[in-house]
Formats: C-alpha cells, sequence, structure tokens
C-alpha cells in the first residue's frame, strides 16, 4: 500500500549548493550536477540564486537568459514560469540570476519568500539552486528553505575554514529563524560572534545559557536537530587524501553540532575544467568520459533517489 | 545513525567512535583508525572549531572508546552499564588482549595439526597462529621484544637472549599461549642445546 503511495506522490527535491568561498565551484558543480541528473532521465531545473554575480549560463554554454530572477522582482511578476529558459540540453532548463543589481544582493524577506514560493511551485524531479558567495543571512535563508542544503568545499585550508565558519553561521541561523522570543534570537545572535563576550563557543554551550531563560526553546532546538542533514561535496581533490577530509569534516560536525553531515563523495581536481571554463562550454558535453564527469556521476546517483547515501570507502 | 545532540565530552563510546551499537567488529575497527587518523594529525580547517587541546582529548577518548569495544567481553559488560542494568556502575577495564587460561589436550592437538606434542620454536608458532595472535601484539602485551620472540620461534641460536633471560621469556610466552611453562621452557630449552645453544 505504502510503496503504491510512493510512486504516485511526485518526488521532487529542492537541493541548495552553498560554500562560504568564492572561485571554489558552485557554479560548475550545479551546472554539471544538473546534466549528470539528466542523464538519468530526471527533468532538472538549474537556478541562479547568486544574487549579484549570476553567471551560471556561462557554465552551460549558453548566452545570458534574456529573462532572469531579475524581471520577477523588478517587474513584480506573478510567477517564476514564465522566466524558466531552455539550455538546449534536454531536459534541462534554467532560471537566470540578477546581475548588477547591487541593491538585490540583500533581498527583503518577503522577495526571498517570494523567490522560494516560486521555485517550490516549479515543475521538476530536481530543482538545484547556485547561491551566492559569503555568509549573509540571505544565503543561510535560501540554504535552509531548500529541501537539502549541500556544502561545497575545496581542501585548501583557507576553504575549509570557511566552511566550518559558515556551518556554524547556518547551523545558529536556523536556530534564529525557529525562535519565538527576542531575547532568544539576541542570545543566538551573540552566540554567532565566535568571539563573543559570554564564552558561548559551541551550540551546547549556548543551550546552556538559554536554558536558563527559555527552556521551550531549548527543547524546540534540541528536538529539531536530527531534521538538519545538510549534505558535503568535497571539489577539487588532486588525491584520495584530500577527498578523505570529507570524512574528517563529518566527523568534527558530529562532535561539535551534533549533526549528521552526509558525505556525498569528491570531484577530482582536472586542468581540463579550467579550459572549458575559458571556452565558456559546458564540461559534461565535451569531457564526457573524463574522471571529473564520473565524480560528478557518483554524486547524481546518491543525489537521485535521496535516501540519504554516502560515498564509502571501498 | 541517528545524532543525538550531546556534548561530545557526555557521548558513550559507541557516539565517540561513531558507529551503530551493534557494528560488526570490523565496523568498529575501521571507525577507529579512521577517528584516530582524523585527530591526531593536524586536520586543515579544524581548529576553528576545537582548540589543539580539545583534539588531543577526543583522540583520547577515542583510544579509550577503542579499548572496551574491541573486546566482546568488554564491550558486553560496556553495553550492560549504559543500559543500566548488570552490576557495574562504572566502565569496565580492558581485557588484556591474551588469556591465561590452559588450552585443551583437543584444542592443543588441532593446533599442531596432527604433529607429536613437542614444544619447539615451530609449535610454539603453530599455536600463536591458531590463536589469531600476532607477534607485534604479543610482544606489547607480554612486553618482551618481538626480536626475541622472533628469535625463539625461529630457533635462531645466535640471535636467542642469554639463559636466565631466554628461559623467564619461554615461560611467560607459554603462559600466554596457555600452555604449561615448565614443559615448554625444558623441551625447548633441550631441543635449541642439541643445535648449539650454550647454556653458559
Amino acid at each position: 500500500m505504502d510503496k503504491v503511495k510512493d510512486k504516485v506522490k511526485k518526488e521532487k527535491h529542492i537541493w541548495a549548493i552553498a560554500g562560504g568561498k568564492g572561485g571554489i565551484g558552485k557554479s560548475f558543480v550545479t551546472a554539471n550536477l544538473g546534466i549528470a541528473l539528466c542523464e538519468r532521465g530526471k527533468k532538472v531545473i538549474v537556478v541562479d540564486a547568486d544574487l549579484g554575480g549570476a553567471n551560471l549560463h556561462t557554465l552551460l554554454g549558453i548566452p545570458r537568459p534574456s529573462v532572469s530572477l531579475d524581471d520577477f522582482i523588478r517587474r513584480g511578476m506573478r510567477s517564476i514560469k514564465g522566466i524558466v529558459t531552455e539550455t538546449g540540453i534536454p531536459n534541462l532548463r534554467i532560471v537566470g540570476g540578477v546581475h548588477d543589481i547591487l541593491t538585490l544582493s540583500n533581498p527583503k524577506q518577503g522577495q526571498k519568500q517570494k523567490i522560494i514560493r516560486q521555485i517550490q511551485a516549479l515543475d521538476a524531479d530536481h530543482i538545484i539552486l547556485d547561491l551566492g558567495t559569503g555568509m549573509s543571512p540571505h544565503v543561510f535563508d535560501f540554504f535552509l528553505i531548500s529541501d537539502t542544503g549541500v556544502f561545497l568545499v575545496t581542501p585548501e585550508p583557507t576553504s575549509l575554514e570557511n566552511a566550518y565558519q559558515f556551518i556554524r553561521g547556518v547551523f545558529f541561523h536556523r536556530w534564529v529563524t525557529m525562535a519565538t522570543s527576542t531575547k532568544v534570537k539576541k542570545m543566538i545572535e551573540v552566540a554567532m560572534d565566535g568571539n563573543n563576550q559570554e564564552g558561548i563557543r559551541t551550540p551546547f554551550d549556548l543551550l546552556e545559557q538559554l536554558g536558563k531563560v527559555d527552556k521551550e526553546a531549548v527543547k524546540i532546538f534540541t528536538k529539531g536537530v536530527s531534521a538538519f542533514r545538510p549534505r558535503l561535496i568535497i571539489n577539487q581533490a588532486r588525491n584520495l587524501k584530500e577527498a578523505e577530509l570529507g570524512f574528517a569534516m563529518r566527523s568534527v560536525c558530529r562532535k561539535y553540532f551534533g549533526i549528521d553531515l552526509v558525505f556525498l563523495g569528491y570531484i577530482v581536481h582536472d586542468h581540463h575544467v579550467y579550459s572549458s571554463l575559458q571556452w565558456e562550454r559546458a564540461f559534461f558535453s565535451d569531457y564526457p568520459s573524463s574522471e571529473v564527469a564520473a565524480c560528478i556521476r557518483d554524486i547524481a546517483a546518491r543525489l537521485s533517489d535521496d535516501r540519504g547515501l554516502e560515498w564509502q570507502l571501498s | 545513525m541517528a545524532v543525538e545532540l550531546k556534548p561530545w565530552r557526555e557521548q558513550n563510546y559507541y557516539e565517540i567512535l561513531e558507529v551503530n551499537p551493534r557494528a560488526t567488529e570490523e565496523e568498529i575497527r575501521i571507525a577507529y583508525d579512521t577517528l584516530k587518523a582524523i585527530y591526531s594529525q593536524h586536520t586543515p580547517g579544524m581548529t576553528l572549531l576545537f582548540s589543539s587541546e580539545e583534539v588531543k582529548e577526543i583522540h583520547d577518548k577515542v583510544e579509550e572508546a577503542y579499548l572496551v569495544l574491541r573486546d566482546p567481553r568488554s564491550q558486553r559488560e560496556y553495553d550492560l552499564m549504559i543500559r543500566g542494568e548488570g552490576e557495574m556502575t562504572t566502565v569496565p577495564t580492558p581485557y588484556p588482549l591474551v588469556t591465561h587460561r590452559l588450552l585443551s589436550p583437543q584444542q592443543i592437538e588441532e593446533a599442531l595439526a596432527g604433529d607429536e606434542i613437542h614444544w619447539s620454536g615451530e609449535s610454539l608458532g603453530k599455536i600463536r597462529r591458531y590463536l589469531s595472535l600476532e607477534i607485534d601484539e604479543v610482544a606489547v602485551e607480554i612486553k618482551v621484544s618481538k626480536h626475541n620472540l622472533e628469535a625463539i620461534e625461529e630457533e635462531d641460536v645466535h640471535a636467542l637472549p642469554a639463559p636466565v633471560y631466554l628461559k623467564g621469556f619461554l615461560k611467560v610466552y607459554a603462559r600466554t599461549l596457555g600452555l604449561d611453562p615448565k614443559q615448554v621452557t625444558d623441551e625447548y630449552l633441550a631441543g635449541i642445546m642439541e643445535k648449539g645453544y650454550k647454556r653458559d
């Protein structure tokens, strides 16, 4: 009976690709993961949610879409459906982003909600959001409103530090959005500053402090933690040791935040990616049998049925 | 594995090793190896969340957890303890790697695969392998160097230590393998004397 229901129910997944640092390949992974999911017979829409630095179309080797989120926001369009553009790749469509409008890098809460509601209503099996760089609340919001956030990290120490900072930020931001009282929100905002005067370092320190003022909030936060299962992809791994940094991040996240980070896999470093970017081509179409493409296909397979599958060492 | 919001200092050994309480021996060992590597080297970026003292503390905790969970007996006691059953209220001490229980004649016969019982380097090696013990781990356990244990099993008369030490080593090794120390020592010594080992 349940099985029949599953088949009837339309499965739709919204993924948000994020990472604290710029230039780590968010748009590259979004575009090519999109193509890899199409190969698996899925209907995919990639959304350029990098409000302010949109270039996802370039990674798919197509010109800037003539309509974009820009039109949706600025012209008050009713529906986002009108700005979904074909990419020339079967079953893959794109929602173009906003470019050179600096004010829109920080959209108002109402605008964000509207964008998100519209994205949720799109007709596709998988919708992948390419989030912007940085650790602003609006990036956190998009990350959290998607079904599943995916952290993209490269093995350099700076990228890893940024990633931990990003995870910490998004973890506390999630609690801010769950909090009902201003007092609790304030305390979380204090904790978000890693060098705060109250000596609140870890989520557990914060819970202890919150316990003194609002026991109900502590209960809500504790109970809701298992619902937060972000994914992780290591990009540009030069060797297996770098790829395995994903296991270290997973463990650190368990011990520091008490969250279950699902390690989806890694993508090897390949200089062909650079030249494909130079020529403004879709990498997957030019190098379908490369190791990079194989890595991305593996990840797509794990995303495809979203059973929380992880990469494991054989 | 479901993760519970709990500071790592309050986590039980399974949570520390990030394994399911029903994990197999192999899974526990792999988890231990992985975590030991993560928290013993400088893993990039980690220091943003953990101080180096905390990293060391986690590393020690991983070690402590593995020592108890690697052995089914101390693991069982631990399981009872965390479920609030059993008599133990503190963490069980890890069992020594090697049992000191005497092997039965049947076991010895099986280990020697039909050979006549005569204690020599070769037959001691057979017993050790029958018990699935590595020379390295025995060496650590009984505090006799690997070099000496190898010389004993190979009957390398030039590498063997002086008789006063050799006798002591043979006794403790025999006991570790669950054999009669006196019988082993006497037969072994008689054997190597014929090969040119000098008593003095």
